[in-house]
């Protein structure tokens, strides 16, 4: 659990405004959660600190939105754990800040 | 697949609340006029990022938040041609009496197969959780609705069919 957190948080420390550096980032918050067990979540997210809570919801809608349905599902068990201890402002701030945002469409 | 369905409508639920904080605010063109900017897009600034959440490649829930507006447009799963016509029916269906519904959007975006307006006048006169429920409750029933459909369709035609072909046997 320790080194799913460190990875995490590696990822999660500022979200980069460049494709690039999202794209990366994106890649390992990605591959962490894929590998995190159902039961560690929500220990996982409670070590977290607000503003990389910021950064993995804008992550998690990324993730949301490319159609894997493999991939959502387990996106939705994070969401859900995210919101309930992070609350609504969580997405509220992913919806309103325009110069991190993940999806262009 | 089932089991992705409450995760799903959870999702979808908790980031409806999110974006229904909208208010009321005058159009900034035209005087005297209120316009929900999510159709209008008018201004870059009054927009929120949009968020597409997937359950799966087909089956999916675009919400385009504003200021004063959210649309919410929903893509109902559909495996097999017929359910893409019942599917398309159905909808057709609800849209020509959009008024009733009143959040309704009489077309649906692009890409979609049923589209919600919400304003802040809708939050102003309904309750904000009940609009949430409505359009959870709305996403849940259409895939049984569907369904249901399918099946009479089936059954009909078998019975149709048995009908008919036994004059010849």
């Amino acid at each position: 659990m320790a080194s799913t957190l460190s990875a995490l948080s590696g990822a999660l420390t500022k979200l980069s405004i460049d494709e690039v550096g999202k794209a990366s980032q994106f890649e390992c918050v990605r591959a962490v959660v894929m590998k995190t067990k159902e039961s560690e979540v929500e220990a996982v997210v409670r070590e977290l600190s607000p503003p990389q809570r910021d950064a993995l919801m804008k992550h998690l809608y990324n993730g949301l939105s490319m159609g894997d349905s493999k991939l959502s599902s387990i996106m939705f068990l994070w969401h859900k754990e995210l919101t309930q201890q992070a609350g609504i402002g969580c997405i509220i701030r992913s919806l309103t800040d325009k110069s991190t945002r993940c999806i262009d469409v | 697949m089932s089991n992705t369905l409450r995760p799903y409508l959870t999702c979808v639920r908790n980031t409806l609340t999110a974006a229904l904080c909208i208010q009321n605010f005058p159009c900034q063109q035209v005087e005297r006029h209120n316009k929900p900017e999510i159709e209008y897009r008018t201004n870059e600034e009054l927009l929120l990022n949009p968020v597409l959440i997937c359950r799966t490649e087909n089956e999916k829930v675009f919400i385009e938040p504003s200021i004063n507006s959210v649309r919410i447009s929903v893509k109902v799963k559909q495996s097999d041609e017929l359910e893409e016509i019942l599917a398309r029916k159905f909808t057709s269906f609800l849209e020509q009496r959009a008024e009733a519904f009143r959040v309704m959007r009489r077309r649906a975006v692009q890409g979609y197969d049923i589209s919600f307006l919400i304003t802040n006048v809708h939050c102003e006169e309904m309750y904000k959780h009940k609009l949430v429920d409505f359009i959870c409750q709305f996403m849940e029933e259409i895939d049984r609705e569907i369904n249901e459909l399918k099946l009479s369709v089936n059954t009909r035609g078998r019975a149709v069919a048995t009908e008919f072909l036994s004059a010849f046997t």
